[in-house]
């Protein structure tokens, strides 16, 4: 197998962006695919060649298995980037990549199938002797068969979508009753996001926290575990904020942690970066979620304290390299955190609010990162996932981490369309956040509408700047007379037209 | 010099617009309002000048600070007292009925017109961006008109349906 020299990324926005800079940065030629609504995107004005697919809609673009491959066969590129979503954990884009005798940066096709159906993962994991949460292994055909596997495991439950992950097709049932409406709901989610709408069930574990762990495996048997990242900062499963290392995982359970998750890894054959997600609750056991065969959203905390490129880590696995455990720093260093910025407005409970970024005015400074996907003048639209940009962080301890969140949050200005910027400012400041005493049920628990008031004194700045607003649509200003100061009716005009414009 | 009564969440001000600066409770501060690009304003008051963003939302304004929306209401005296006799007629013809609060795809209509709903009944599921919301009836009521069918797309603040508040 031989060094990537061209990679076609199948992906868009921030992650495409992304996987296009570690590409730049090793010298490899990155080939962009893109949608008709993303003519002219960021993604696309970086790499060096781009492909259109076909019209917005995903399925007709970005999910288009065909048109991909062909896109990389036309533009002479050696292997295929799947970033995250889209193709990035359908076994069967891996399969017609390899069978177009291209490189998939990414677990061989049979490993990304396994553990893309969480029954059959849960059964792997199971054999290996890694702890998964109780529920059934089998995709159920309908509610009442979940109603007895409820039974069975106690209420409440999970209802999740075999094929799934992110959330999706994801429901809590706290009684048989809830259980029937909400079984066809995520079966219907299910069906929408992956094309196949089984269910199973799985016990609710009360109050956990959702601990990750990064791996990465060569192909020759050498896993490496970089961590954890701490992602219970969650809204209906979909994650808002994460940080590494975790409040609450020291040095012994991050060994615990990262030993099963090694010997998760060598049962599924794992080749490539992946992250084995567990639940760890209140008493400190953990159990097994589901392994995921693809980058994730946010590796970037994991880049920050282990200090290595997890895309340019994959380059190099993909291009036939060994992995020597001893180029990577044993322990973590400082600490990170990430704040997805997304396209949701938290003041009218997350509604998505689509629109076009018309300033983007975006923090910087010591130990930011901004890892966007969109510039001034794009589009945010319904067709895609929300996410506008992550901001992360470093910091010498958490508490300096958090000191520099709060400052870079602070910075953020951005006009066109709400986003979750609000949330993660009054996360930042709360109490229980900084305490690390938080599970998966923060959001729900300790967010509430008070976080989005204005102090007084920002009412005032708020009041103001509508007076004047309005004082400077009134026509009658300009006609009137110099005022006593001797100021010129021209400045007032001009400054009345600087603020129309 | 302009006096304007400034509503924003619940709280009132009283403020003064004149050439050099403004009197709020009472106090005169210089303020001024920049264009820094678009819609993006540098709002100076006193010795603190801070980012915001303004724009038009209807007959109010929407104000951003730090990422967080308003909407404020900015009237000089004269048009307050136009509107409080237009008032009534408004609050009226307004009740009971429910916009798209955000452009999506209608899924399914769970109510028919004539139905007898509670407060919080999901009438109508909107997916946007993939994830299925549940309109809600704003009150209790009884549904007096459902303006949309499944499978329609629906641009933000399109009529959804409307209630008739009951007791």
């Amino acid at each position: 197998m031989a060094a990537l020299r061209r990679v076609l990324v199948a992906n868009r926005g921030e992650i495409a962006v992304r996987i296009i800079r570690s590409c730049h940065e090793a010298g490899i030629q990155a080939v962009a695919v893109y949608s008709e609504a993303d003519r002219s995107s960021l993604h696309v004005r970086m790499a060096d060649q781009a492909v259109e697919l076909g019209p917005a809609p995903a399925a007709q673009s970005y999910l288009n298995i065909e048109k991909i491959i062909r896109a990389a066969h036309t533009t002479n590129a050696d292997s295929i980037h799947p970033g995250y979503g889209f193709l990035a954990e359908r076994a069967d884009f891996a399969s017609a990549v390899a069978e177009a005798g291209l490189t998939y940066v990414g677990p061989p096709p049979a490993v990304v199938r396994a553990m893309g159906v969480k029954t059959e993962a849960r059964q792997i994991m199971q054999a290996a002797g890694v702890p998964v949460v109780p529920g059934n292994a089998e995709p159920l055909k309908d509610w009442s068969a979940a109603v007895e596997v409820a039974d069975d495991v106690g209420f409440p439950v999970l209802l999740k979508a075999a094929a799934g992950g992110g959330g999706k097709g994801m429901r809590l049932a706290k009684s048989p009753a809830e259980l029937e409406s909400e079984f066809a709901r995520a079966a219907s989610e299910a069906e929408k996001a992956f094309g196949d709408g089984s269910i199973y069930v799985e016990r609710y574990v009360e109050k956990p926290r959702h601990i990750e762990i990064q791996i990465l495996a060569d192909q020759y048997g050498t896993v490496v575990s970089l961590g954890e990242r701490e992602c219970s900062i969650q809204r209906r499963h979909q994650k808002l904020i994460e940080e590494a290392p975790s409040p609450v995982v020291d040095e012994v359970l991050r060994a615990r942690l990262a030993e099963t998750a090694v010997r998760a890894a060598e049962a599924a054959g794992y080749v490539g970066a992946g992250t084995v997600e567990f639940l760890l609750d209140a008493s400190g056991s953990f159990y097994f979620l589901e392994m995921n065969t693809r980058i994730q959203v946010e590796h970037p905390v994991t880049e920050m304290i282990y200090g290595v490129d997890l895309v340019r880590e994959q380059f190099r696995v993909a291009g036939g390299e060994r992995i020597d455990p001893g180029e990577f720093p044993g322990e973590p260093r400082g600490h990170a955190i990430e704040c997805r910025i997304i396209a949701e407005d938290p003041e009218n409970d997350f509604l998505p609010s689509p629109g076009t970024v018309e300033y983007l005015g975006v923090p910087t400074g010591p130990g930011v990162r901004w890892d966007g996907g969109v510039a001034e003048g794009d589009s945010v639209g319904l067709h895609y996932d929300p996410l506008i940009a992550k901001l992360i962080v470093w910091g010498q301890n958490r508490e300096m981490a958090i000191g520099r969140m709060r400052r870079a949050l602070d910075e953020l200005t951005i006009a066109g369309l709400k986003t979750s910027q609000p949330f993660h400012r009054a996360v930042m400041s709360d109490p229980v956040f900084a305490s690390g005493s938080y599970d998966t049920r923060f959001v729900d628990d300790v967010a509430n509408e008070g976080w989005y008031q204005l102090r007084k004194i920002d009412l005032e700045v708020v009041a103001v700047a509508a007076a004047l607003a309005e004082d400077s649509t009134l026509p009658t200003r300009a006609l009137q007379a110099p005022a006593a100061d001797g100021e010129s009716p021209w400045v007032r005009t001009g400054r009345r037209e600087a603020l129309r414009s | 010099m302009t006096r304007y009564m400034v509503t924003v969440a619940e709280t009132e001000f009283a403020i003064e617009v004149c050439d050099d600066g403004i009197i709020l409770d009472g106090e005169r501060l210089s303020a001024r309002l920049n264009t820094v690009s678009g819609s993006v304003k540098a709002l100076t008051m006193g010795d603190r000048t801070v980012t915001v963003t303004v724009n038009r939302a209807g007959e109010d304004w929407e104000i951003g600070l730090h990422g967080l929306h308003k909407l404020v209401a900015a009237e000089d005296e004269r048009t307050r007292l136009l509107k409080k006799l237009a008032v009534g007629v408004r609050a009226r013809s307004r009740s009971g009925l429910v916009k798209a609060p955000m452009p999506g795809l209608v899924l399914q209509v769970k109510a028919v017109a004539g139905q007898v709903v509670r407060q919080g009944d999901g009438l109508v599921v909107l997916e946007a961006m993939k994830m299925e919301n549940e309109i809600t009836a704003p009150t209790r009521g009884k549904v007096a008109e459902i303006m949309v069918v499944a499978g329609q797309t629906v641009e933000k603040g399109a009529p959804l349906f409307a209630v008739n508040p009951e007791p």
